[in-house]
C-alpha cells in the first residue's frame, strides 16, 4: 500500500512540471504579446518595459527565469495590473474559488450519493424514475443557464437572496453560485452511484451474502457498497476539473473575484504571469486531489494495489 | 412416520422476459428427511438450480415462485424476508456453482466467512474465527490461518471452492443444498470433496440435497434421485433402482451417455441428439418426446403425469419398459 | 450433435439486435426525430426564413415573441430577429459540436488503441501524457489555445477537439485492454493472425460500441463548451453567432427580455437532453445488460 502511494507521489511531480513547460511554451506561441493593447505608446518606452519583463529573452531563458522563481515562491508580476503580483492576486482569488468549489463538491457528493442510492433501492419505482428525470435536467442545463434562472426566481422575483458579490464570503453570497455550481455535480453523481448500485447488486456474491442469511442492511453495506464507491472516487478528478470550469462562468455571472475570473481575463489580455500562475495553482490542486482520490481508491478495491 | 425435514409440493418458478414467461420449474414435488442424501439431477437449464433457488427465496427480480416449501414443519416458500434470514445459512446451507463470481471479490474471506457466525450465533470475532479453522481444517484446506486474510482472487480454485462449502456448514446446518459443487474441479480435489461430502453423510445427521448432471456423482452419494427436464421431475427413485431398471427414456439416455470404466473405450460417446425445448413456450405433450426414440402416438398430445411403477420409484412416461 | 436442422436458430446480426433494440425506445427515437427537425431547420431558415439574421429593425427593438412580422421569437436588444438568430446560431452550436466530436474521436481512438493494444512501455508513457495533461481542466487549455491562436471558426473547433480527445483515448485504452486480456484474443494470437487483423477484426468491433456512445454523448458536451466560450466572449466571433452568445446577450436582458435567453437556452437544453437519451439509447441498444 505504501508504495503504491508512494508510486502517486512520484507521478504527481513530473506531471506538475510538464504542465508549466507546456503552458508557457503555449502561451509564448502566441502570435502578439502583453502590450498590444497599449496604443500610442513611445517605441522606446515599450523597449523598455519588454526589457524590464525580460521579454526580450530567448524563450528558454525566460522559462528558466521563471522556473527559478517559482522555486522561490515567486509567480512574478502582473503585465497588466503593474502594481500587482500573481502571488496577490492569487491569493486574493484563491480563497473564493476554494471556498466555491470545495462547497459543490461537499454537497454533490452528499446529496448525490443520497438520491443515487434511494433510486437503485426503489429501482423502477415512481420515485426512481423522479430522481432519474431530475439527474438528467440537471446535467443537461448549463450552469449559465441556471445560474441566471436562480438569480432571477430567487434573488430578483422572490429577492431572498442577494444577487452578486462576495460580501466576505457570506452564507447568503454563497447560497445561490454555490446551488448553480453543485447541480450539475448531484445529478452526475446521483446517476453513478444509481449505475453502480445496480450493477452492484445484482452481483452473485451478493447472493451468496444473502444466502449466508445476512440481513440486507448487511449486505449493502459489506458487500455492494464498497464497488459503488470506486466510480463516484474516480469521478472526483473529472468533478474538481467540472468545479474549475463552472467556477469560471458562475464568478462571471455572480460577480466573484475568484481565480476564474482573474484567469479569463489574463488570457485575454495575454497576461502570461497571471495565467502560467493559476494554471499552476488549478493543476497542483488537481493533482493533489487525483492523488487523495487515488488513495482512496487504493483501500476500496485490493486488486488495484498490486499494479 | 416422522415428518420430513423439507417437503416441496406443487413448486413452481418462472421468469419474465421481455417478450413472454419462462417456465423454470414446473410442478416438482418432493420431500427430504434428516440424513438423507437426494440428488436433482439433469441437463443445464432443467430446472435444477432453480427450484432450490425458489425454496430459498434467492430468485432474481424478475422471478417469482408458486407452491408450498415446508421446512421443520413451517411454510418458507415466499415467507418474510425476517424468516428468511433466520433459516438461510443456519438451518438451510447453500453451496453455489462458481466459487469465482460466489465470493465478494472485496473482502477478506476470513471476513465472509466469520460474518455468518457473528450474525446467526452471536458470536465473537476470535470465537468465529476459530470456529472457521475448525470447518477448514475439516475441509482439508491448507494453511487456513494464512489464508484467512487473503482475497478470493488470491486463492485456487479448489481452495475457493472449500470456502463456498465452509459458508454453507460452519453453522451446522440441518440440511445443505449443494449446487454442482465440483463442476469445474479438477479430478482429484472433486474426489476430496465427495470424500467429505460422504463422510458428512456418514457421521452426521445433515441432509443435503446434490444438484449435479453427473450422475457418477449421484451413484457415489445420493440415497434417492430426481431427474428433471424441462422444469418438471420425470423419474424420482432410490438410487440403486435408477440404475438398474430406468423407467423413463431420458434416463436411461442419460445413463448411456455417462462414460463408464468398463465401457469400449473406443466406441463413439453417446449423445443425446436434439436440445431441450424453449422454455418460453413448451410444446404440447411430453416435453421430452421431440428428442425420445420410444415415442407413442399419445406422446406428442398428451403429457404424462408421474406414474408408480416399483416402490417408490415414480416415472412420467407412457410408455412402459420390459421388465 | 445432430444436425437436426429445425433446432438450429437462424443467426442475427449483432448490429441488427442493435438496431432493433435502439427503435424500440422511445426516447432515444423521439430525440432523433427532434433532433433531425432542428438540423432542418437551422439549415432551412437562415435561407428561407422571413427574415435574416443581420437586418437590424429600428422600430422593433426588444419586442417578446408575436405573430405579427413573423418575429416569432421576438427581437434582441438591437432589433434583431431573434428567429433567424436562434436557427443560425443552431447552425454553428451543432456544426462545432459535430465537428469537434470527429476531431476528437478520431485522435482519440487511434491514440487510444495503440496504447492499449501494444501496452506495456509505449502504452504507459503514452497514457501517462494524457494523465499530465489531464490535470489541467479542459475549459483553460481551451482557452489558452484560443487566445494563443484566435478564435477564427475553424481553430475555435480544433481547439476544443485537441482537447477533448484525452477521454476517448482513455475510454479506448480501457476498452482494449479489457479485450486484450479475453480469452479469444489469446486464442487469435496462438493461431498466429497478424496484430493488424486482430486489431481491425476483434478489438476495433468491440471497442466501437462505447466509442459510438461516448461520441454522441460528446457532442453535447462540446456544444456546451463552445457555449461556455461563446458566454465569456471567447468563442465564435461577430457575424457568427452561436447559442452561448445568445445566451450570454440573454443574461443581460433578463429583465427586460427573458425570451432573449429562455428560447436560445430552451433549444440548448432540449438538444444536449436528446442527445443524451440518444446515447443511453445507443448503450443499452449496444450493450443490453447495462440497464
Amino acid at each position: 500500500m505504501f508504495a503504491y502511494i508512494l508510486r502517486r507521489v512520484a507521478f504527481a511531480v513530473p506531471t506538475i512540471f510538464v504542465i508549466i513547460l507546456l503552458t508557457f511554451i503555449l502561451l509564448h506561441a502566441a502570435p502578439g504579446g502583453p502590450f498590444d493593447s497599449l496604443q500610442d505608446i513611445d517605441p522606446a518606452v515599450l523597449a523598455n518595459l519588454r526589457s524590464a519583463y525580460h521579454l526580450d529573452d530567448p524563450v528558454w531563458m525566460q522559462f528558466w527565469t521563471y522556473l527559478s522563481g517559482l522555486l522561490r515562491g515567486d509567480m512574478g508580476p502582473s503585465l497588466i495590473y503593474r502594481e500587482l503580483t500573481v502571488n496577490q492576486i492569487i491569493v486574493t482569488g484563491l480563497p473564493v474559488s476554494v471556498t466555491l468549489g470545495l462547497s459543490a463538491i461537499v454537497i454533490g457528493l452528499s446529496v448525490g450519493l443520497c438520491c443515487g442510492i434511494v433510486a437503485a433501492l426503489r429501482q423502477n419505482s415512481l420515485l426512481d424514475y423522479a430522481v432519474m428525470a431530475a439527474a438528467m435536467t440537471g446535467v443537461a442545463i448549463p450552469t449559465f443557464v441556471t445560474a441566471p434562472l436562480l438569480i432571477l426566481v430567487f434573488g430578483l422575483t422572490l429577492a431572498w437572496l442577494p444577487i452578486s458579490g462576495w460580501n466576505g464570503g457570506q452564507i447568503k453570497h454563497l447560497i445561490l453560485p454555490v446551488t448553480a455550481l453543485a447541480i450539475p455535480k448531484v445529478a452526475v453523481i446521483a446517476r453513478i452511484t444509481r449505475g453502480a448500485m445496480l450493477e452492484s447488486i445484482n452481483m452473485d456474491y451478493v447472493r451468496t451474502a444473502r444466502a449466508k442469511g445476512m440481513r440486507e442492511i448487511k449486505v449493502i453495506t459489506r458487500h455492494v457498497m464498497r464497488p459503488v464507491l470506486i466510480p463516484v472516487v474516480s469521478y472526483l478528478g473529472p468533478a474538481i476539473a467540472t468545479v474549475m470550469t463552472g467556477s469560471v462562468i458562475i464568478e462571471n455571472i455572480f460577480g466573484l473575484p475568484g481565480l476564474g475570473r482573474a484567469f479569463v481575463e489574463g488570457a485575454i489580455n495575454r497576461d502570461y504571469p497571471v495565467v502560467m500562475g493559476i494554471v499552476i495553482i488549478y493543476a497542483i490542486f488537481i493533482v493533489m486531489l487525483n492523488l487523495f482520490a487515488d488513495i482512496l481508491y487504493g483501500f476500496l478495491d485490493p486488486r488495484v494495489r498490486q499494479k | 412416520m416422522k415428518a420430513p425435514l423439507l417437503k416441496c409440493t406443487h413448486l413452481c418458478a418462472h421468469f419474465e422476459v421481455k417478450n413472454g414467461t419462462v417456465q423454470a420449474v414446473d410442478d416438482l414435488n418432493f420431500s427430504i428427511n434428516r440424513g438423507e442424501c437426494i440428488g436433482i439431477v439433469g441437463e443445464s437449464g432443467s430446472g435444477k438450480t432453480q427450484s432450490c433457488m425458489a425454496i430459498l427465496g434467492l430468485l432474481p427480480r424478475n422471478g417469482s415462485a408458486t407452491g408450498s416449501a415446508i421446512f421443520r414443519g413451517q411454510e418458507i416458500l415466499n415467507t418474510r424476508r425476517k424468516v428468511l434470514d433466520r433459516i438461510r445459512g443456519e438451518s438451510i446451507g447453500m453451496i453455489f456453482q462458481d466459487s469465482m463470481a460466489g465470493l465478494t471479490p472485496f473482502m477478506r474471506i476470513g471476513d465472509q466467512l466469520c460474518e455468518v457466525l457473528i450474525e446467526h450465533q452471536g458470536m465473537s470475532e476470535a470465537e468465529a474465527r476459530t470456529r472457521v479453522l475448525e470447518v477448514l481444517d475439516i475441509l482439508q484446506f491448507p494453511q487456513p490461518k494464512r489464508r484467512l486474510r487473503m482475497y478470493p482472487h488470491e486463492l485456487s480454485g479448489g481452495m475457493r471452492q472449500r470456502v463456498m462449502i465452509a459458508l454453507a456448514l460452519v453453522c451446522k446446518p440441518d440440511l445443505i443444498i449443494a449446487d454442482e459443487p465440483t463442476t469445474a474441479l479438477d479430478i482429484t480435489i472433486q474426489a476430496q470433496i465427495l470424500e467429505f461430502f460422504a463422510g458428512l453423510k456418514k457421521h452426521t445427521d445433515t441432509a443435503i440435497i446434490m444438484i449435479t448432471h453427473d450422475f457418477g456423482v449421484a451413484a457415489e452419494l445420493c440415497d434417492r434421485v430426481i431427474v428433471m427436464y424441462a422444469g418438471r421431475m420425470v423419474e424420482t427413485g432410490s438410487v440403486e433402482d435408477i440404475f438398474a431398471r430406468p423407467q423413463h427414456p431420458y434416463t436411461q439416455a442419460l445413463l448411456r451417455a455417462t462414460p463408464r470404466l468398463d465401457s469400449d473405450l473406443q466406441a463413439d460417446l453417446l449423445l443425446i441428439p436434439g436440445r431441450p425445448p424453449n422454455l418460453q413456450n413448451i410444446p404440447r405433450g411430453c416435453s421430452f418426446a421431440p428428442r425420445c426414440t420410444q415415442t407413442l402416438e399419445q406422446c406428442r398430445l398428451e403429457r404424462p403425469e408421474l406414474g408408480n411403477r416399483f416402490d417408490e420409484h415414480w416415472a412420467a412416461c407412457f410408455v412402459r419398459q420390459p421388465q | 450433435m445432430s444436425t437436426d436442422s429445425s433446432f438450429v436458430p437462424a443467426g442475427r446480426s449483432l448490429w441488427r439486435d442493435a438496431a432493433d433494440r435502439f427503435c424500440a425506445n422511445r426516447a432515444a427515437m423521439v430525440s432523433a426525430g427532434i433532433i433531425l427537425v432542428i438540423v432542418v431547420l437551422a439549415f432551412a431558415v437562415p435561407i428561407w426564413g422571413p427574415h435574416s439574421l443581420e437586418e437590424v429593425y429600428w422600430d422593433r427593438m426588444l419586442i417578446a415573441p408575436s405573430l405579427e412580422n413573423h418575429h416569432w421569437f421576438g427581437t434582441d436588444v438591437n432589433g434583431r430577429d431573434m428567429f433567424a438568430r436562434v436557427f443560425y446560431g443552431a447552425r454553428i452550436s451543432l456544426t462545432i459540436g459535430v465537428l469537434t466530436t470527429l476531431v476528437a474521436l478520431t485522435i482519440g481512438v487511434l491514440y487510444g488503441a495503440t496504447a492499449g493494444y501494444f501496452g506495456g512501455r509505449i502504452g504507459a508513457v503514452m497514457m501517462r501524457l494524457v494523465d499530465i495533461i489531464y490535470a489541467v481542466p479542459a475549459l483553460f487549455l481551451i482557452i489558452i489555445l484560443i487566445s494563443v491562436f484566435g478564435n477564427n471558426f475553424v481553430l475555435v473547433f480544433v481547439s476544443i477537439g485537441a482537447v477533448e480527445w484525452l477521454t476517448m483515448a482513455r475510454i479506448v485504452r480501457g476498452q482494449t485492454l479489457a479485450i486484450r486480456e479475453k480469452d479469444y484474443i489469446e486464442a487469435a494470437h496462438a493461431l498466429g493472425l497478424p496484430h493488424t487483423t486482430i486489431l481491425a477484426r476483434y478489438i476495433i468491433p468491440n471497442v466501437i460500441g462505447p466509442v459510438i456512445v461516448y461520441a454522441t454523448l460528446l457532442i453535447p458536451i462540446n456544444i456546451l463548451i463552445e457555449s461556455y466560450l461563446s458566454f465569456l466572449g471567447l468563442g465564435v466571433q461577430e457575424p457568427y453567432t452561436s447559442w452561448g452568445r445568445l445566451i450570454s446577450q440573454g443574461t443581460k436582458e433578463i429583465e427586460t427580455g427573458l425570451w432573449l435567453l429562455l428560447i436560445p437556452s430552451v433549444f440548448l437544453t432540449v438538444t444536449m437532453f436528446c442527445f443524451n437519451f440518444i446515447g443511453d439509447g445507443l448503450r443499452d441498444a449496444l450493450d443490453p445488460k447495462d440497464r
